[in-house]
């Protein structure tokens, strides 16, 4: 395609079409951020669903402004024909695929995760072992926060590659298990009832959703596993430490011996 | 001041001011939908001030005063339970002349502040039944085998008005409760009548096997109702009833007796949605919207007719911090335990007594709980808010 015929699909543009496509922009990049700041603000003022939904309308709204400000846009520059689009559609993709492929490939992604929606606002998801809310969705990247408050950005490719572990998915039912590590010789009923009422007594607890006390015996003893929901997903770690806490008080007024493994060396060459 | 079963006879059109329904047949006075959508309004404007305007009052009512405490008390007295003990024995009429072994206990669920375990005990006293003490604190914690085993052996009936004082919500809390509910729905106790908060009722539901079709509730106060019951609240301190006008509309909230009650005002079926059919807390914001007007004594001395101005309704307790998880886990504990001392609170919340105390004195400090002798408690003026605000954070809530 020659340099001529290629310039021919452009429109000139004037003052008036550069003053018109500036106030596109600003507009849209206005009301990006506007959704960006006022709708978590709103989100947090609620609990549950409405919290999730509103916190999931945020990459839509966003993106549905992109696309309706690129359609705006581009009549501006280039008569909208299939065949001025053709050719410059094909020359942006050559170059994009050989210069910016990863990037490209995670701004599809975006849309992809836009639409799929594998992880939302407000999910507490796991990707590459990394563990925390979404706080944000990009177009490039999600931002989560880790319980240690730690931001980790991650490129929305991953979502061709890795697996993507969502632990409530647009709900507000995340499980929680605590984990008891017991002496083997003991009443075994007995100690499934405590666990059981102690997550029952527990005042996180979610009673829409099922209590069980898993047991399973270990070479070193017996392992006891509480799964519950708390109310709110963020009450996870505090669910957690009050049924450890409580079922350990309980445990002992039992008079339960915990399961105590000897720490051994990793380095043989000690010795 | 309830109709008597022989007077029920000769007016069976009469609206039965008290009655025990099955729990599955309450429903709550029916919910006006431009009274929702102004509700949801005021809440949504909540969300984002912590100060509600609405309460603001209108200018006809500037010019209107309170009445003083001991005047309110003449006018809206203490509801007293006698007329509830009337249409307890109605419902339960036939179950005690029957006695039948598939239900040997039945359940008496109470609405907050609405004297269920003072009707209750009037009840036991009326038919020479046995009133069961509630265990303590330690009996429970500890598995009480001997409030269980101090059981009165006789055939006479026992009542055990309070169900929410036997168990703590604690991993300990709940065996004797079990127990006793076991013994009890088995007949192994004789027969008995069990009451019971309404929100402990919703906890321990899904913490303990109750059937619930062995269950009684007092019928949701709706507008009509309550027009019946202010009008005899009224008529228990005056001769001639007072006119109780709308300060903003100047037309009749109450009827003027209660044989041409012909529909309740629109004010009375607002304050009744709005209170969920508890007449006790209506009776508390009742109290509370009353105006006078300044300087009326000699033209009433003149023409012998009070006339009392209603306000517009009062908000209530509002709790400012929408988002606190302290503040809400405290006032549920209070709520699914009808009250409780610190001690308690500090074994079964999970922060310190300390804590607890400085939570408790900023809900006080905004009347949302107060000490009744040792116990904690949801104010009636504060329930609403704290069930609103528990609602907001999905707590588990009662059933009515």
């Amino acid at each position: 395609m020659g340099n001529d015929k290629l310039s021919d699909i452009f429109i000139k543009p004037d003052f008036e079409t550069f003053l018109e496509v500036s106030l596109i922009i600003f507009g849209a990049l206005l009301l990006i951020q506007a959704i960006q700041r006022l709708f978590p603000w709103v989100a947090n003022r609620l609990h549950g669903s409405p919290r999730l939904f509103i916190l999931a309308m945020i990459p839509l709204l966003r993106l549905i402004l992109i696309f309706t400000a690129l359609i705006l846009i581009i009549p501006r520059f280039i008569e909208p024909s299939l065949q001025n689009l053709i050719p410059l559609l094909g020359t942006l993709g050559i170059a994009l695929g050989f210069a910016f492929k990863d990037y490209v490939s995670s701004l599809i992604a975006g849309v992809v995760a836009v639409g799929e929606r594998p992880y939302r606002n407000g999910d507490w998801i796991t990707i590459n072992g990394i563990y925390g809310e979404v706080k944000h969705i990009g177009m490039r990247a999600v931002q989560i926060v880790t319980p240690d408050d730690t931001a980790a950005y991650i490129p929305h490719i991953k979502l061709w590659t890795e697996p993507i572990l969502n632990a409530n998915n647009g709900t507000p039912a995340l499980q929680c298990v605590a984990n008891f590590y017991l002496h083997p010789n003991h009443d075994a009923a007995l100690v499934k009832q405590l666990l059981h009422d102690v997550a029952l007594t527990s005042p996180y607890l979610n009673f829409e959703k099922p209590v069980a006390v898993v047991v399973q015996d270990q070479p070193w003893g017996t392992h006891y596993r509480i799964r519950a929901y708390p109310i709110e997903p963020y009450q996870q770690f505090r669910f957690i430490s009050d049924m450890t806490v409580r079922a350990k008080a309980g445990l002992k007024n039992l008079g339960i011996i915990f399961a105590v493994v000897p720490a051994l060396p990793k380095n043989k060459d000690i010795y | 001041m309830n109709s008597q079963p022989n007077e029920k006879a000769e007016k069976p059109e009469a609206i039965a001011l008290w009655e025990y329904v099955p729990i599955s047949d309450f429903e709550c006075p029916i919910v006006l939908s431009a009274d929702v959508a102004r509700q949801k309004w005021r809440l949504f404007k909540r969300l984002f001030t912590n100060t509600d305007h609405s309460s603001e009052q209108i200018k006809s009512e500037e010019a209107l005063q309170t009445f003083s405490r001991a005047r309110l008390d003449e006018l809206v007295p203490e509801i007293d339970w006698h007329a509830a003990v009337d249409a307890l024995d109605c419902a339960l009429d036939d179950w005690i002349q029957n006695q039948p072994n598939d239900s040997p206990v039945k359940f008496i669920v109470g609405h907050p502040f609405m004297g269920n375990g003072e009707i209750l005990a009037r009840w036991t006293g009326r038919h020479n039944a046995r009133l069961i003490a509630k265990p303590k604190q330690e009996q429970i914690l500890e598995h009480g085998q001997s409030w269980l085993n101090n059981w009165p052996n006789s055939q006479a009936c026992w009542v055990l008005p309070n169900l929410d004082k036997c168990f703590l919500r604690h991993s300990e809390g709940l065996a004797l409760i079990r127990r006793f509910l076991a013994l009890a729905l088995n007949g192994d106790l004789g027969t008995g009548l069990i009451g019971c908060d309404s929100w402990s009722w919703a906890y321990l539901r899904r913490v303990c096997y109750i059937p619930s079709n062995n269950a009684l509730t007092l019928r949701a106060f709706d507008g009509e109702r309550l027009s019946i019951l202010f009008s005899q609240l009224a008529d228990s301190a005056h001769n001639n009833q007072p006119k109780f006008l709308n300060a903003k509309t100047g037309e009749a909230v109450l009827s003027v007796s209660q044989e041409d009650n012909n529909g309740a005002s629109k004010y009375l079926k607002q304050l009744a949605m709005r209170c969920r059919g508890n007449a006790e807390i209506a009776r508390q914001f009742w109290r509370e919207s009353l105006r006078d007007e300044p300087n009326k004594e000699s033209l009433e001395k003149s023409t012998s007719e009070l006339t009392i101005w209603v306000g517009q309704f009062t908000e209530g307790t509002i709790i400012p911090d929408a988002n606190d998880e302290n503040i809400a886990l405290i006032l549920h504990a209070l709520l699914v335990h009808n009250g409780l001392p610190v001690s308690a609170l500090a074994e079964i919340l999970p922060f310190s007594d300390y804590h607890i105390m400085d939570l408790l004195l900023r809900l006080t400090s905004l009347g949302v709980v107060g000490l009744h002798h040792e116990d904690w408690q949801i104010t009636p003026m504060g329930y609403l808010a704290s069930r609103q605000y528990l609602n907001a954070q999905n707590f588990l809530l009662d059933d009515f």
